[in-house]
């Protein structure tokens, strides 16, 4: 302890004067020869020990509010080692880094390694000369606006105000080179670098760059004394349970324990935003295990699950996301154009065939087929999807339907055949067609090169599961004899799922108004082509019934890491997406010229948690659920293990030695007056 | 000690007369007299203003003795009867003539010394030779007994009209010393006195001896008619101070630093208890009791015991 004002401590002394007062009052004290002396010693004897107790507290309450006075007046301060190095009272140019990774959100006494790095950094600001130029980097974004020699203080205290950790891991590596890019290129003659960091081993360099010697680096670890362990939900996943009832799941996830000794955790299960289950993990030191959990939904579609951890010092890799689809169904009307009473002759023999297929822990295919002349309008209420197969034509009513329900939201898949002539389709389909029908590949003339199915659009979350396997699940041994080329369209707006190896369209799809439309330029059956005795058929058929009937679709859902940006395609009319993340409860909107003709809209998964879509369509809103996706933190920075920074001196010797922090206690001893104060006032008044 | 046989009742002086017999007679009034016989004569005038005069007084035929006839004595009381049984003179003697021994145990022990401008003791001084002087005026025969814890001035009953002189000079005398011992007085009184007299006590009772009381229960026991004048001063019974005190014995070599504010409650406690025991005590042996404090005017406390209304 030290004194800012030792002088005033003389003023200590002072505290002899109750005592002084007393003894004189003693002597000056009225004396009375009194004949009933006896009675007052007989009274006096009853409350002597109280009122001796009372006078003494008195005399021992004055004494110390006049040593507190003087000891206040004194200024008191109370000299702790701070950790932040000696500095210099001299110009100099420093850059302050402040670590504001995921691991920098750590808890300890109450606070983030964040907000006590930012403390320590204004008491570092503090002791910094006014001379001096200051620049404040963050780690997560070492070149933003702020990263500016200046003497303005107003600036870096309104930067450190503003430096928020971040979810997205870095290292310390950028922000050591731009540090020293700007110490070389705005002070040529050096300066400092202070690090504010927990030093975790993952954000550190494996080396520091090239380090000029003209400039000191001093890293300050702010979680020196904190426990490095950690527990993390390092993975999460779903799985058909096979128990019974299709919408039975095995949710299974991996907690990892990355501390060096022993854990017991809970493990939680919540469900669309409720706990439904809990489980309790043992974890060796260093070590992983998996909690299991069985659940039935009780309703198909995508569902918000979510395993947690009790929390630790580190929430922010407690808990981790997953959206889930569970199987559900899928109602499809199939239009036949060519029946027959052979089976297999049957425009929709092989068709309903891969679509009763059962669908693993995807949603069911619910198929119906009507002949094309029995074919009501009035029913497609009751479908998600509508297929054409080889229809020949349809009356105008039923035709206008068919738009009004497309348009509306619908799904309609047009396959063509031997029925299917150009030139009335177009003329009868036009406004539903993704491009006019040009003519049919003569089948002389193709004899000698048939056609076979080419590239796929692996961006396109109908065939992208496709893609990914391999030979694009034989779809390029697919040979086709006939299939109709397609004039180009000036409406715009429609895309080429699938093409032949000579380029030319196989599968177009175009959004008209809701609703979506797929063309299908060879036949359904095996009239033109071996499709459907190839093993690409039954997935592509599904995908395509999945897509159309706006089901979630195998593969649509994205494993999104916290900073990654995803796509949405918002649907056509629609007048604002809305974005609800949750469990944190933040919203966004966009609306106007961001959405204006048909664009793709960017959303930045900037925190972990479940990312809901909708879009404002008229009058509606329509959840996006093929859209929406499950963020989780990038788990980098769940180790937490230190690492060593190397503290490099400068010529002249900038850092050296650590300070001591002076904490003024002269507030404390201030009140404690003021209570002496009122406990004598209150003894006085009482006696 | 014959006692007036006047009627009850206000005087019916005018308010401005009262306020300024008040003003004669109070404390201050009187400690400005330079004598114990001028203090007495105004504090006996005071009293008899304060009473109707009775046209028996002194008029009681109640017989009492014969007494053997001497020249000097009134024939017309010559017993003649006697003279023809016994062939000798006597004369009767009725109650109301018959001399009275009034003994008056005066306090003079160090506490008493406690007061200003009159203390206890002078107090007590102007209120015996008050009684002193109305003994004299019917011919009675008052004796002093000044104790403190021993009897130390005692001037015998006479009848003689130069005998106030002789006590009031005694009164003049005493001055306050040593502790009190109010049995020891009572025993050495008894002594003296062997005919039923009336024995008037005038002392505070702070008794160290601790008999007073247990003794002047024995002294009415042997039919002594006795009165207590238990004297104390204004400051015992309030204790008025306020800053801090050293309050010092009056009697001994003990003392006490106080803040009398922190302990008035508690004292008038144990003062109030030290009365109510003396009084019941007095209740107890038929002994007439009267508190008396410095602040009353002594008039008004002899009017009261001419009355007769004291406590028994």
């Amino acid at each position: 302890m030290s004194w800012l004002a030792p002088a005033l401590l003389f003023g200590t002394g002072l505290a002899a004067v109750p005592l002084i007062v007393h003894l004189v009052g003693r002597h000056r004290a009225v004396r009375v020869p009194f004949a009933a002396l006896d009675f007052l010693l007989r009274a006096n004897k009853t409350l002597a020990r109280r009122l001796r107790f009372r006078q003494r507290l008195l005399l021992l309450l004055r004494t110390a509010l006049v040593v507190a006075l003087a000891l206040m007046m004194a200024k008191p301060v109370w000299e702790v080692a701070s950790g932040l190095p000696v500095l210099h009272l001299g110009k100099q140019s420093v850059v302050l880094i402040i670590d504001d990774t995921p691991s920098m959100r750590r808890v300890a006494d109450q606070i983030t390694l964040v907000v006590r790095a930012k403390q320590r950094a204004r008491e570092l600001l503090r002791t910094i000369s006014a001379s001096s130029e200051v620049a404040v980097l963050s780690v997560s974004d070492p070149s933003g606006p702020l990263a500016l020699l200046s003497r303005d203080r107003r600036r870096a205290w309104a930067a450190l105000e503003r430096l928020q950790p971040g979810f997205s891991p870095a290292t310390l590596a950028p922000a050591l080179e731009q540090a020293l890019r700007l110490l070389q290129e705005e002070a040529p003659v050096g300066g400092l670098v202070l690090v504010l960091s927990d030093l975790a081993a993952h954000g550190l360099p494996a080396a520091l760059p090239a380090w000029p010697s003209s400039v000191a680096l001093h890293p300050i670890d702010v979680a020196a004394g904190l426990p490095r362990g950690n527990r993390a939900v390092v993975e999460l996943s779903a799985a058909p349970s096979g128990a019974p009832g299709r919408r039975s799941m095995r949710l299974s996830a991996r907690v990892c324990n990355f501390a060096r000794v022993p854990s017991r955790t809970p493990v939680f299960l919540l469900i669309d935003g409720r706990r439904l289950a809990q489980g309790e993990l043992s974890l060796a030191a260093g070590g992983c295990a998996y909690q299991h959990f069985q659940h039935s939904f009780a309703q198909g579609g995508a569902h918000e699950v979510a395993v947690a951890l009790a929390p630790d010092a580190l929430t922010l890799d407690d808990v981790r996301y997953l959206r889930v689809e569970v199987a559900g169904e899928v109602r499809m009307l199939l239009v036949n154009g060519d029946p027959s009473p052979v089976r297999q002759r049957d425009e929709l023999f092989y068709l309903q065939a891969a679509l009763a297929a059962d669908g693993g822990d995807r949603q069911r295919v619910v198929a119906r087929a009507v002949r094309a002349d029995d074919f009501d309008a009035r029913q497609l209420a009751a479908f998600d999807a509508v297929a054409l197969c080889n229809v020949r034509a349809l009356a105008a009513a039923q035709l206008a339907a068919l738009q009004r329900y497309v348009v509306g939201g619908g799904g309609l898949l047009i396959a063509v055949g031997d029925a299917v002539e150009a030139e009335r389709y177009n003329a009868m389909f036009g406004a539903l067609l993704p491009q006019p029908l040009r003519g049919v590949t003569s089948a002389n003339a193709e004899a000698a090169s048939e056609l076979h199915l080419g590239a796929l659009d692996a961006e396109h979350p109908l065939v992208a599961s496709l893609a990914r396997e391999p030979g694009g699940a034989g779809l390029g041994r697919v040979r086709v004899r006939r299939a109709f080329r397609l004039e180009p369209s000036t409406r715009g707006g429609q895309r080429a799922v699938l093409r032949y190896d000579d380029g030319s369209p196989a599968l177009v799809e175009v959004q008209l108004g809701a609703g979506r439309v797929l063309l299908w330029t060879t036949t359904i059956d095996r009239d033109w082509t071996d499709l459907p005795i190839r093993p690409g058929f039954l997935p592509l058929m599904q995908q395509v019934a999945r897509y159309l009937g706006r089901a979630p679709l195998a593969g649509a859902h994205r494993d999104v890491t916290v900073g990654m940006r995803s796509e949405v395609t918002p649907p056509p009319g629609t007048t604002e997406l809305r974005l609800l993340i949750a469990p944190e409860g933040a919203t966004r909107r966009w609306g106007g010229a961001a959405l204006r003709g048909g664009r793709v809209i960017e959303v930045l998964a900037d925190q972990p948690g479940f990312y809901r879509l909708s879009a404002v369509v008229g009058d509606e809103v329509r959840s996006l659920q093929n859209e929406s996706f499950a963020a989780n933190v990038d788990l980098a920075e769940s180790q937490l293990a230190a690492g060593t920074l190397p503290a490099r001196a400068a010529r002249g010797g900038a850092a050296a030695g650590r300070a001591r922090q002076q904490i003024e206690l002269w507030h404390a001893v201030g009140l404690l007056a003021l209570l002496l104060l009122l406990g004598e006032s209150w003894l006085t008044r009482r006696g | 000690m014959s006692q007036a046989q006047g009627a009850a009742g206000p005087t019916g002086a005018p308010e401005a007369t009262a306020t300024a017999l008040d003003r004669q007679l109070d404390a201050a009034a009187l400690a400005r007299l330079a004598s114990l016989r001028l203090r007495v004569r105004r504090v006996v005038d005071g009293a008899l203003a304060g009473l109707h005069r009775s046209r028996h007084h002194g008029a009681s035929v109640e017989f009492a003795e014969h007494k053997e006839y001497a020249p000097g004595d009134d024939l017309r009381r010559l017993d003649w009867k006697a003279l023809g049984k016994f062939d000798r003179y006597y004369v009767r003697e009725y109650e109301d003539e018959t001399e009275l021994r009034a003994y008056l145990l005066l306090d003079c022990s160090g506490s008493m010394g406690y007061g200003r401008p009159l203390s206890k003791l002078q107090y007590a001084a102007v209120l015996a030779g008050s009684l002193a002087y109305l003994l004299s005026r019917q011919r009675d025969s008052p004796a002093l007994a000044a104790f403190a814890d021993d009897v130390i001035s005692y001037v015998p009953p006479r009848g003689r009209s130069t005998h106030l002189a002789v006590l009031l000079r005694a009164l003049d005398a005493l001055r306050p010393v040593g502790s009190t011992d109010v049995g020891r007085a009572i025993e050495r009184l008894m002594e003296l006195c062997g005919r039923r007299a009336v024995v008037t006590v005038i002392s505070d009772m702070f008794d160290t001896g601790g008999r007073g009381l247990a003794l002047l229960q024995r002294l009415r026991a042997r039919g002594h008619q006795v009165v207590l004048f238990h004297l104390l001063h204004q400051d015992e019974l309030t204790l008025p101070f306020s800053q801090l005190t050293r309050f010092e014995a009056m009697e001994e070599t003990r003392h006490l630093l106080v803040d009398p504010a922190g302990v008035r409650q508690a004292y008038l406690r144990e003062f109030e208890r030290f009365c109510q025991q003396v009084r019941g005590a007095c209740r107890e042996a038929q002994v007439a009791y009267r508190r008396v404090s410095t602040a009353d005017r002594l008039d008004r406390v002899l009017v009261e015991l001419l009355r007769g209304r004291l406590a028994a």
